[in-house]
């Protein structure tokens, strides 16, 4: 048997460990898919009002997010068949981008058509949960800059909360550009360049 | 430089093969068989070989699925196999402190 020193063994353990867990646990395309789609329904929304054609709304937001859950969960399945590997911060991620979905859905759908508050409320409160989710996938993920995204969500929510009006359709649709399509996008990148140097 | 007391230390995981297979299954919850042997950087019958070891002892166990009619082997820690990993570095860390 070979004598290894225990502090060489102990550095060599750290180091497997720390390269195990940098395989990539997120790759974006979620965020790229939902980014799209309801920037394309903010935007639709938008100027469906400006032209008093609310008729549009009947077909466009369940068709959009349910094409969006359909998208999700063939891309998901997929993805977790072809996985090499399963880890636990996989699994809380998936589980906390789950129940956010289920959340902003309910809050989209339900919340609005009740009547229990005006529609010009789900974009802040969505806003708020995307806010809570970006700031666990940043920690699950590693990345400061994914947590830091966070704040862009909570201080839009903080202005469309303050001032409401229908420009908020036209800021959400900014935000989700900017914090949900385009972090998406580098997310993607990064998972492409640790796939190729696996 | 101090060695180890190899009367303390457990035999299946000490080896440089077996100890990084442990490691990268310690890090997460199941890895494949392509997977573990990327991070291990061995030969496949190397690997098939300590895995094998790992198995035998109860430390580590497979599961055997067809992917896209491919054979897949995803393995994983068990219980005894976390447990044996936690003992095995706390041996490590009172060889360091007795320093």
């Amino acid at each position: 048997m070979e004598t290894i020193d225990a502090q060489q063994e102990l550095v060599f353990i750290k180091k497997i460990m720390t390269d195990s867990r940098k395989s990539a646990i997120c790759n974006g395309k979620a965020f790229i898919l939902w980014g799209i789609l309801v920037t394309i329904g903010l935007l639709v929304t938008y100027f469906s009002i400006i032209n008093h054609n609310l008729s549009v709304m009947n077909w466009l937001w369940p068709s959009l997010i349910g094409l969006g859950w359909i998208i999700t969960i063939v891309m998901e399945s997929k993805a977790a068949i072809k996985s090499r590997t399963k880890t636990f911060a996989a699994k809380i991620l998936a589980y906390v981008w789950i129940g956010s979905g289920i959340a902003m859905t309910i809050i989209g759908f339900v919340g609005s058509v009740s009547g229990a508050f005006s529609g010009l409320y789900i974009n802040p409160l969505i806003s708020n949960i995307l806010a809570v989710g970006f700031l666990i996938t940043g920690i699950l993920y590693g990345k400061t800059w994914v947590s830091l995204i966070s704040l862009g969500w909570w201080v839009g929510a903080i202005v469309m909360f303050l001032w409401t009006g229908l420009y908020t359709f036209l800021l959400m649709s900014a935000m989700m550009i900017l914090f949900l399509v385009i972090p998406g996008v580098f997310m993607f990148k990064q998972y492409k360049k640790e796939l190729i140097a696996e | 430089m101090k060695e180890f007391d190899y009367h303390q230390i457990d035999d299946v995981i000490h080896s440089r093969i077996r100890l990084a297979i442990m490691s990268v299954l310690i890090s997460i919850d199941e890895a494949d068989f392509i997977f573990l042997r990327e991070k291990v950087k061995t030969t496949d019958g190397n690997l098939s070989t300590h895995l094998k070891k790992l198995e035998d002892a109860g430390y580590v166990a497979v599961n055997k699925s067809f992917v896209n009619r491919k054979p897949i082997s995803r393995y994983m820690l068990t219980q005894k196999g976390r447990k044996a990993f936690e003992i095995y570095v706390e041996h490590l860390e009172n060889l360091i402190k007795k320093k």
